[in-house]
């Protein structure tokens, strides 16, 4: 059985790569880094979610990331940007409650599930939006979970926790999610 | 090179021959509305870096940010903050322990080192190199995930007792040039430059080089201190140097990783009856290892992965005898070609499938006395297998997550192995999480066991059969508060068939046997706090039980425990890291070894003044005189004393 295996596999492999160019050839041309792209998803899911109190008009709205990755350095190139009528700021916070105290969103990348845990309980008293990257991101506790598979960047959406952190999202992203939880 | 070789040669050429796609400007995208962001094409997404983090256990990540502040000093060391994980070492090797099992004279055989995903354990020895033999160097490393438990399901052989993952920087996440160089104890002295970005066409590139040098210390034995003869001491017998290099390109949805390193070791504890202090007593490892990756989407929601990796790995070691030198000299060359599927198209499920082929077109082991020239061993050899494997992630309901997976592995001469885990996750309340898991894991003979034999004092055994583990497990992690998380976990493991060593009592050579069956038990119990400004305070406990047959087993301590605090400490402008552990005591070979407790300080600036960033570290801070139990290699050393007090003192410097 073993060596019919190892005969097959090759045969497979070659089929794999002949169908990868393949698939290649009839997606767009154009591709772009998916650091970039999911900084700009994040950015505008921003602008589709409503917070219970606004800071003054004219204030920051302070997304807040925990380690200074690739993702950060995108994202960076949204800062000043507006959301919601006030000027986005990203901030590098420690994981203690307090250093959380002036965010309106936190985004950690690839977080322990300690971490996100934790997280989740200072959003109990407060409203703080949790995003997290990976697929897996919801089951681990982030509120909007932001993937790549498929090729394409993914979100998707645990309404639940949201609402019971007094957050709301519009019709918009809960049409665009791909996987929500009400 | 062999047809199947030459074929997924052939497959990786085509691929890499389409069409290059153009990169999107990061203007074009910034400005994107959300419909459109999410049908743009990406490439580099994130499936190199996803499956350890969310495995269904219990993962340690140690972030780069915790190996600068508790200043690890190599994998091993830093593995060992996790919960239930200890080290030890022989002077010429360092060992990893984990839920009780680290038998002297073993290899690091049933623990699988992953570098960005690839399999780094060689295939003549199997063993995970963790100390400063590792073919990685710790500055390289992003994020260090450990897996305990089981892990054949997904990624074959080795991986029983857990997997290590080292995910190394990307250019992206670097962005300049980090140089470091420290000076320690036994005049000690290590440079490193770590160098990446991401140039405007979207080419990623990380490179680094480091060199490391160490004279060592006169080492005291009181089992050589013969008056007359000879005074104990090795005298400048423990010197260690390396040099390690690595280039890592990320393009388009193309990676390619090429790492080489070089360590040698001057063993001072006269191994396998070697000549007491003398001069030329060493051991040195070389690793040369090339891994392409591309991913790419076939369809909506399906995703692929192809990898090719090739790996040579050369052991040369020398032991002078009475009047001989006697060596060894060891190389293998191995190919590995997987192919992944990853389909997410069904609500709810995250299924993952993948082949995987494996061939060692060179494994030579071969043994002499190098003047006057006797040969005593001339093994060649090559070996093939494959594996494939099948998961699914499926969301059963809110609160509720499974993982269940089967992996088939074959290898030549052996009948198929099934390794299959399942596990269930309840996450009832944010408060709470409660995993029980199951699973089963494989390790096949290695060529060392089954064709070492110089016939003098060794020989070989080409009919042993793998060795197996089932393990249950279960967990519960409980957060009652922002600021503070408890941890518990029970699991119980069986090993049927172990491959031990032993005395063939009729011609009286050692030799690899498959053994009884040992099982074991133990519970972890885990708790974070935070407080202060920025203060985080962790600890573990572990208690750890095996029977077998014919008694307590060797290295094996019945309790361990942990405690790492790290802070900002304003008044000196410096963050300190505290890392103290504990240990039970331990059979050896012919008695025991007491238990103990070191500590490890590190003290570094929180900011750059100027021109750098100055560390310190002390190492076994109250200077505690600790022994490790060896096997019988060393003998008539029963334990080996580990390193006293020591310093080490980096300056860094970020470009």
């Amino acid at each position: 059985m073993g060596r019919r295996l190892c005969a097959a596999l090759p045969a497979a492999l070659l089929f794999a790569a002949l169908l990868a160019t393949a698939g290649r050839s009839a997606a767009a041309a154009e591709r772009a880094d998916a650091n970039e792209v999911k900084a700009a998803v994040i950015y505008n899911l921003l602008l589709f979610v409503q917070w219970p109190a606004q800071p003054a008009p004219g204030g920051d709205l302070k997304l807040c990331v925990l380690e200074e990755g690739a993702l950060t350095t995108a994202l960076r190139r949204h800062e000043n940007k507006t959301v919601q009528g006030h000027s986005l700021r990203i901030l590098r916070v420690g994981a203690a409650p307090n250093d959380l105290d002036a965010c309106a969103a936190v985004m950690v990348e690839t977080g322990s599930p300690e971490l996100l845990a934790r997280l989740r309980l200072v959003a109990h008293g407060r409203a703080l939006l949790i995003l997290a990257e990976g697929a897996g991101a919801l089951d681990r506790g982030a509120m909007i979970g932001i993937h790549g598979d498929g090729g394409r960047i993914g979100f998707d959406i645990n309404l639940r926790a949201m609402k019971s952190s007094g957050l709301g999202a519009s019709s918009k992203l809960l049409r665009l999610a791909r996987s929500l939880i009400e | 090179m062999h047809l199947r070789a030459r074929l997924v040669f052939i497959a990786g050429l085509i691929a890499a021959s389409a069409n290059p796609a153009s990169l999107r400007a990061a203007d074009d995208i910034s400005g994107m509305r959300l419909e459109d962001l999410l049908r743009v094409e990406v490439q580099g997404a994130s499936r190199y870096a996803q499956p350890l983090a969310e495995a269904p256990s219990a993962v340690t990540l140690i972030p780069a940010a915790d190996i600068r502040r508790f200043g690890f000093r190599d994998i091993g060391e830093a593995l060992q903050s996790a919960p239930g994980v200890y080290t030890s070492q022989d002077r010429a090797y360092s060992y990893l322990g984990v839920r009780g099992f680290s038998r002297p004279g073993d290899y690091n055989t049933r623990i699988l080192l992953l570098v960005d995903g690839a399999r780094n354990n060689d295939p003549l020895f199997d063993q995970a190199l963790i100390g400063n033999e590792a073919p990685i160097d710790i500055d390289w490393i992003k994020r260090l995930e450990f897996v305990p438990g089981p892990g054949s399901a997904s990624y074959g052989g080795n991986a029983l007792f857990g997997i290590a993952n080292a995910v190394l920087w990307s250019g992206a996440d670097l962005d300049g040039t980090r140089v470091s160089f420290d000076a320690s104890s036994g005049a000690g002295r290590r440079a490193s430059l770590l160098s990446g970005g991401r140039t405007a066409a979207g080419l990623d590139w990380v490179a680094g080089i480091s060199a490391y040098e160490r004279r060592g210390e006169n080492l005291y034995f009181a089992e050589f201190d013969r008056p007359g003869i000879s005074d104990g001491v090795a005298h400048h017998r423990d010197g260690e140097r390396y040099v390690k290099a690595m280039l890592k390109l990320t393009w388009e949805n193309w990676r390619g990783t090429v790492t080489a390193s070089q360590r040698t070791k001057d063993v001072p504890t006269a191994y396998f009856n070697t000549v007491f202090d003398a001069p030329g007593n060493f051991a040195r490892d070389r690793s040369f290892q090339v891994d392409v990756a591309r991913t790419s989407t076939l369809a909506p929601f399906l995703d692929q992965q192809l990898r090719l990796h090739y790996g040579h790995y050369e052991y040369d070691a020398d032991y002078p005898f009475v009047g001989v030198v006697n060596r060894d000299l060891t190389r293998a060359d191995w190919w590995n070609a997987e192919w992944q599927l990853a389909w997410t198209g069904w609500s709810g499920h995250r299924l993952l499938g993948g082949i995987e082929l494996r061939n060692q077109p060179r494994l030579l082991q071969r043994n002499y006395n190098v003047s006057p020239r006797v040969d005593n061993l001339n093994e060649r050899n090559a070996g093939h297998g494959a594996g494939i494997f099948v998961q699914d992630e499926w969301r059963i309901a809110p609160g509720w997550l499974t993982n269940i997976g089967v992996r088939v592995d074959t290898s030549e001469g052996a009948s198929p192995v099934t390794s299959p885990r399942a596990a269930l996750i309840w996450h009832p309340r944010d408060e709470l999480t409660v995993k029980l898991m199951s699973g089963r894991a494989f390790r096949a003979a290695n060529e060392y066991e089954r064709h070492y034999g110089d016939n003098v004092n060794q020989k070989g055994n080409p009919d042993l059969r793998e060795e197996r583990v089932t393990t249950h497990e279960a967990s519960a992690e409980f957060t009652p508060t922002a600021t503070l998380r408890f941890g518990l976990g029970y699991y119980r493991y069986k090993v049927r068939d172990l491959i031990e060593q032993e005395t063939d009592p009729a011609d009286g050579l050692l030799v690899y046997r498959n053994r009884d069956k040992l099982s074991a038990h133990g519970w972890e119990t885990d708790a974070e706090i935070l407080f202060g400004e920025g203060w985080r305070m962790r600890g573990s406990l572990a208690w750890q039980s095996i029977s077998q047959p014919g008694g307590e087993v060797m290295n094996s301590p019945h309790r361990l425990g942990k405690l790492l605090l790290d802070g900002p400490l304003p008044a000196l402008g410096a963050t300190l890291g505290l890392n103290l552990q504990a240990m039970s005591s331990r059979r050896t070979l012919l008695s025991r070894v007491d238990g103990h407790v070191t500590g490890n300080l590190v003290l570094r600036q929180a900011e750059r003044l100027g021109h750098g960033l100055w560390s310190l570290g002390i190492y076994n801070l109250t200077n505690r005189h600790y022994r490790d139990p060896v096997g019988t290699e060393l003998a008539p050393i029963d334990a080996l004393e580990r390193d006293d007090r020591q310093w080490r003192l980096g300056w860094e410097l970020e470009l």
